[in-house]
């Protein structure tokens, strides 16, 4: 059953700096029964079966999993909370230690239906692991509210290469939450592109625990007819000589609304650390809003962090300079849409390739 | 095959007038200098046939093989004959050189695609010809560029474009002599009937190279000396200064500086 919100359980939902929102848009109304498939490549299975892992469905499991208990245990974040107290579906990706995948995982998460959707889907990677997934969560059908948790546990030296793809076929209130804990010498990249319509509110958490662990996000989101997004991204530094990185852009068309809000957070110990961000978003139509939000948190002395924020439109002298070749505005306002986007397209490649 | 004519052309940028009344006439075939001290107009009459919205015609006409272009787009302009080689070229990282100019040549042949082996080889070909690293065909158009790799890259595209008007504001500042010679080179290369070009330039050494028909001196927002290529030397030796001085006695005199 979904926890009842009161004055008590709507603070502890997450203040997401800068983003206005209605915790019950994003409230799923009771656990879900939705019907949903999966598919993944076999090159990929084979290779992680071959090598002693799993990708498996699960239904209802939360104590085996790696790391979900103590989520649970440890989250203020109301929606997960509640996400977690009803029956877990979703998928699990697990690696034993020294497991090598060379083939990508392609894994697709699809339902057709007309039900709230909750999925989880967790990776739990054992020391020295590798592996690259591009993880499609589709909402194939009337969905009218999803609720997705992707995160997971990376052991030692493991190292996880995570592009995430999200889509809806019509208007829908989605809440993405991501939770990743990295271990010494562990490195997530981690690219987005969560494009379904409607709502959207995302809050995606990594942890730096090991000493050495690196992290970066990328994110990108294209904002249509009356969409409103609001994202946060969160890296905390807890190790020593942690790397982060946060990079998110967004190009806004018609009345679309979206707020990024940027944290990295580096704790008193973890020296040596290093976070960087960067935010933008270029509002190309002029109905279109939106905010950046970059913050730093940082209670350690001996640290390099630094950010970089802007909301702007398109440069009015590049568009010149491609018209003044014969290009269309049109032509040359989607190259220079593209050109804006391009940063996060080639981190995105970048790790596909 | 184009004709250039601009009469008393008068331009505002924002409340500011920068063309007081400039008259011009490049037939076709015909290479023009346009000369003439700093910020007296030269750039913003470039801009100005170009049809960049900074610049306000609030008198006078452009006209183009017949048809006044000055209600015309800048894409619109583009597509009928115009190239301008910019003396600050953009960088727009996120399409390679090779894909932009292949995109402007569809644009100008209406939209249809222009068959793309054909197009690669007379990129490569032009590439060696103007001395251009190939890879920088995949690069970001302009992006990391050097000055003098964007001006080359200029000439690249005006010879893949092969316009009938060419501006080519400043196309020599901030290259080197080898470097001056390339353009040079590309610049001749498209010198044909159907081919006419100003060139806006500070310096007499690019007319070494490229030996105009006509060399304008602008003040003011005007042209106020015309003539061969022998006015740019003769103005090489005597300097700005001293012409000034020449015109405003006439001026005293009572006759007409254009």
């Amino acid at each position: 059953m979904a926890i009842p919100l009161n004055k008590t359980t709507t603070a502890s939902y997450p203040r997401i700096l800068g983003i206005r929102y209605d915790p019950a848009a994003f409230t799923l109304p009771d656990s879900s029964s939705a019907a949903w498939d999966w598919e993944a490549n076999a090159e990929a299975l084979q290779a992680i079966n071959a090598a002693g892992g799993t990708v498996r469905r699960i239904n209802g499991a939360t104590a085996e999993l790696s790391g979900l208990p103590q989520l649970l245990a440890s989250t203020d974040n109301q929606f997960v909370q509640q996400h977690l107290q009803n029956p877990v579906q979703g998928m699990v990706i697990s690696l034993p230690d020294r497991a090598e995948i060379t083939p990508a995982l392609n894994l697709t998460l699809r339902t057709e239906s007309t039900l709230p959707v909750e999925w989880t889907v967790w990776f739990d990677l054992g020391d020295h692991s590798r592996l690259t997934t591009k993880l499609t969560l589709d909402l194939a059908g009337e969905v009218p509210q999803s609720n997705c948790l992707i995160g997971g546990t990376l052991a030692d030296e493991s190292n996880l290469t995570l592009i995430t793809d999200t889509q809806s076929h019509q208007a829908t209130q989605s809440l993405l939450l991501g939770d990743f804990v990295s271990a010494r010498d562990a490195n997530l990249d981690w690219s987005l592109w969560p494009q379904t319509k409607g709502q959207l509110l995302g809050d995606l958490n990594v942890t730096l625990a090991g000493t050495g662990s690196r992290a970066t996000l990328n994110l990108a989101r294209y904002g249509y007819q009356d969409d409103w997004v609001g994202i946060r991204g969160k890296i905390k530094h807890l190790g020593q000589h942690t790397f982060s990185r946060i990079n998110m852009r967004g190009v806004l068309y018609e009345n679309s609304r979206v707020n990024f809000t940027s944290i990295g957070q580096i704790d008193h110990g973890a020296s040596d650390a290093d976070a960087d961000q960067e935010s933008r978003l270029m509002t190309v139509e002029p109905h279109a809003k939106g905010s950046v939000n970059p913050v730093l948190v940082i209670d350690e002395n001996d640290v390099r962090a630094g950010h970089a924020a802007s909301v702007g439109q398109y440069d009015e002298d590049e568009i010149y300079y491609l018209q003044s070749r014969g290009l269309p505005m049109a032509t040359a306002k989607q190259i220079l849409i593209d050109n804006f986007m391009e940063p996060i397209w080639r981190l995105r490649n970048g790790e596909v390739g | 095959m184009s004709k250039l004519e601009i009469r008393n052309l008068k331009v505002n940028a924002g409340d500011e007038r920068i063309l007081n009344g400039v008259n011009l006439q490049i037939n076709p075939g015909e290479i023009h200098a346009l000369m003439g001290p700093n910020g007296t107009g030269k750039s913003t009459l470039s801009e100005t046939i170009m049809g960049n919205p900074l610049y306000e015609i609030v008198d006078g006409q452009i006209w183009l093989d017949g048809q006044d272009i000055t209600e015309m787009s800048v894409d619109e302009r583009a597509r009928t004959a115009v190239f301008l080689a910019m003396q600050y070229p953009m960088e727009v990282a996120g399409i390679s050189n090779a894909d932009f100019i292949h995109a402007a040549l569809n644009a100008r042949n209406q939209g249809q695609p222009v068959a793309v082996l054909p197009f690669l080889k007379q990129l490569k070909a032009n590439m060696e010809f103007l001395e251009i690293n190939p890879e920088y065909a995949d690069r970001g158009l302009n992006a990391d560029f050097s000055g003098g790799e964007k001006k080359r890259n200029e000439i690249l595209q005006m010879m893949m474009l092969r316009p009938e008007m060419a501006i080519l504001d400043e196309i020599d500042s901030g290259l080197d002599i080898d470097a001056l010679k390339i353009v040079a080179k590309g610049i001749n290369a498209m010198r044909s009937t159907t081919f006419s070009c100003l060139m806006v330039t500070h310096y007499q050494r690019l007319l070494n190279y490229v030996v105009p028909d006509v060399v304008h001196i602008m003040m003011d927002g005007r042209i106020v000396k015309s003539g061969g290529p022998e006015l740019a030397t003769d103005l090489e030796k005597t300097g700005y200064a001293e012409l000034e001085e020449t015109l405003g006695s006439e001026t005293s005199h009572g006759n007409s500086l254009e």
